[in-house]
């Protein structure tokens, strides 16, 4: 049965994406700030109105809802998919201010790509662009995450009745402790611990290291900590993690990102003193499995087009990209155009494998997700196991995820969809791409590229590609982030509250 | 006699002059087109790698440290920028690098190309050899545009308004 949304329904809908937007609009105070502190008054006013608009724009939308109406299941699913829109929208609008964007869309597409901690960009001039600009880039992947939603919910913003519909709706799977709240402040201090850790060490590293300036110094530290740990892959520079020439640089981002792709949950039981979890769990089994082999497979992939003429720099540029690619985050130490002409066909397929398999579930990483992979793998033994044996036999499939648990069949088919999900949107996305009139592997890479939110790009993604190609990479990004079901409900109740269905039909 | 021979000598130096003068026109147009910008250096036949090329961009950010002796330059054009390892002496002629506020000065780089440098961990750069600053950076405009003030200063007027309207209306809900 498909339920309509009533008007009463998109009251509650409409409010909370307006608290969203109002949000949105409070974060540009630290750009503003930022811009206030630099002298650069250009891009203050930039901040300035973009923060009038979202708090006048999101207003007026929450004005809908005076009651305090509970929030259903299904009207999560549409709050937290136009919610993540419309954040979207209204954080493009200083970027589209500054200068550095072809166009709104352009700017957008950038919000959208920040938000869902996708790294890939279509701006212009990166290396001139403001500070304040790039602290807004970077913000939007500290806010995205996390999760919008999250972030309400930390700081308590008018989410009661319906929190924890919001919280799943966000792409979350679990609770990490009994009360939701607590849970998304929780993942904020995991969050703040180590982006404050990044942040210190990188400073060092640029100002007494590679000779920065302090205060750019710190900016960088900061920025490129928060890209890493929230596996967005943004950089302030151009030439991405290129521009530092730093072995220490590298080092630090990879910790980074491997902290990042890890379970909020996971982070909590370590924290806890449980630290045998760290390798009983099968997520950390089937990443760690993941980015071993993979690494290797693009090790062998370098060494056979002898692109690189050292086993240490095989094995270090193989490496940095796979745990790059499998956390989602999304920096590269080679140009976009190097993948196809310098880095051959095996590294290529190994980096793809990697972005499209992800991180962990309940984590600031995007892709199918190592829960997800190690449940249809023990699922797929499963059925192997059963086949083979005596018909009187009863089996029963376990794994450790945080606590023993039975493989359920209704756990293997929810991970079974979202792979399928994933894998329809992957090959989708490419085909369109190769219509487009790109490379196939090209068109295929950046697919799964924006789908999995990871940012690594092969040159096709810039402010010149087709306006057509934009908007797809861009639901691909919003699509994946939320891991499809809310952004499909949204659909569905937009064709519903248009007349499609009739009766009987659906 | 005489007269005729000196200008037969005298066409004859003009011919080569002109000759002269046509086959160096190509020669300083090759000459010309034989400096790179730095996205034409990353996109570059790999049969030259290890060759010497020369490029011209705008230094960047800031020279970073590379090791005792040496710097690295970012040099950006067309969009792209490369990395450059240069003695530090010569990375301390540039006077301005490129940022929000400024543009940086232009370079010159005469260097050996490394599509993927054994020295420096597989990096595509460009060794230096000749290092010097063609122009100097200045200063750029950043308009300051007040319209957008004043659209922001009337969006946080009609939400200081929508505010106390939602307000009044959670009141009259309550009671």
């Amino acid at each position: 049965m498909w339920i309509r949304l009533r008007l009463a329904d998109l009251k509650v809908i409409l409010h909370f994406v307006g608290l969203f937007v109002i949000g949105i609009g409070l974060a540009m105070l630290v750009p503003l700030v930022t811009a206030v502190v630099f002298g650069e008054w250009d891009a203050a006013l930039d901040y300035f109105m973009g923060f009038g608009l979202a708090l006048c724009i999101g207003m007026g939308m929450a004005l809908g809802r005076t009651r305090g109406e509970n929030v259903t299941h299904a009207d999560a699913l549409v709050i937290t998919a136009l919610g993540w829109l419309a954040a979207s929208l209204i954080a493009a609008v200083p970027l589209a201010l500054s200068g550095n964007y072809a166009s709104y869309l352009d700017a957008v597409f950038d919000a959208i790509s920040g938000l869902t901690t996708s790294g890939l960009t279509v701006v212009n001039d990166l290396d001139h662009m403001a500070l304040a600009h790039n602290m807004w880039r970077h913000l939007t992947h500290l806010i995205g995450g996390q999760g919008i939603i999250v972030a309400a919910l930390s700081l308590a913003v008018g989410l009661r009745g319906g929190a924890f519909s919001l919280y799943l709706a966000e792409g979350r799977d679990e609770r990490i402790l009994p009360n939701v709240l607590y849970t998304a402040r929780f993942i904020w201090f995991v969050t703040a611990v180590y982006v404050l850790i990044g942040t210190v060490v990188l400073w060092g590293v640029n100002s007494l290291h590679l000779g920065m300036a302090p205060d750019r110094g710190l900016l960088h530290a900061f920025w490129i900590s928060v890209a890493a740990y929230d596996t967005g892959g943004f950089g302030p520079q151009s030439m991405n993690a290129m521009y530092y020439h730093s072995y220490s640089f590298e080092i630090v981002g990879v910790f980074l990102m491997l902290a990042g792709t890890l379970n909020f949950n996971l982070h909590a039981q370590v924290w806890r003193g449980d630290r045998p979890e760290l390798w009983r769990n099968i997520e950390t089994r089937v990443l760690g499995i993941n980015i071993m082999l993979l690494s290797a497979l693009t090790a062998i992939g370098l060494a056979a087009t002898r692109f690189l003429p050292e086993g240490f720099e095989i094995l270090r540029k193989g490496a940095y990209h796979i745990v790059s690619a499998n956390t989602g985050t999304g920096h590269q130490t080679v140009y976009p155009g190097q993948w196809t002409s310098d880095m051959g066909g095996i590294a290529i397929v190994a980096v793809m494998l990697a972005m499209a398999a992800g991180g962990a579930v309940s984590s600031t990483a995007g892709g199918i997700k190592a829960l997800r992979l190690g449940v249809i793998l023990k699922s797929i033994v499963h059925q192997v196991k059963q086949s083979i044996a005596p018909r009187s036999a009863v089996l029963k499939a376990r794994y450790h995820h945080i606590e023993d648990k039975f493989l359920t069949p209704e756990a293997a088919s929810a991970a079974t969809t979202v792979f399928i999900l994933y894998m329809a949107t992957f090959i989708t996305g490419g085909i369109i791409g190769a219509a487009y009139g790109y490379d196939p592997v090209q068109a295929m890479f950046e697919s799964i590229s924006a789908t999995a939110n990871v940012g690594l790009s092969t040159g096709i993604t810039s402010s010149g590609m087709p306006v057509g190609l934009k908007i797809v990479y861009m639901v691909q990004m919003w699509g994946g982030r939320l891991e499809f079901i809310a952004v499909l409900t949204l659909i569905v109740q937009v064709l519903l509250s248009l007349g499609v269905r009739r009766k009987g039909s659906l | 006699m005489i007269r005729s021979l000196k200008n037969a000598t005298g066409l004859f130096v003009s011919l080569c002059c002109i000759a002269g003068a046509l086959c160096a026109l190509p020669t300083a147009a090759a000459a010309a087109s034989d400096t790179l910008s730095p996205a034409e250096v990353v996109e570059i036949d790999r049969d030259l790698n290890g060759t010497v090329i020369e490029f011209e961009g705008e230094a960047i950010g800031e020279a970073l440290h590379a090791d005792a002796t040496h710097k690295w330059v970012n040099v950006l054009g067309d969009g792209m920028a490369v990395g450059v390892y240069v003695a530090s002496d010569s990375a301390d002629l540039v006077g301005t690098f490129g940022d929000h506020r400024h543009d940086g000065d232009i370079v010159r780089v005469s260097g050996t190309i490394n599509v993927a440098c054994d020295e420096h961990a597989g990096e595509f750069d460009v060794h230096a050899e000749r290092f010097e600053i063609i122009s100097q950076g200045e200063v750029r405009e950043t308009p300051i545009q007040p319209w957008k003030a004043v659209v922001g200063l009337l969006g946080v007027a009609v939400f200081l308004v929508e505010w106390r309207f939602y307000g009044r209306l959670k009141e009259r809900n309550l009671a």
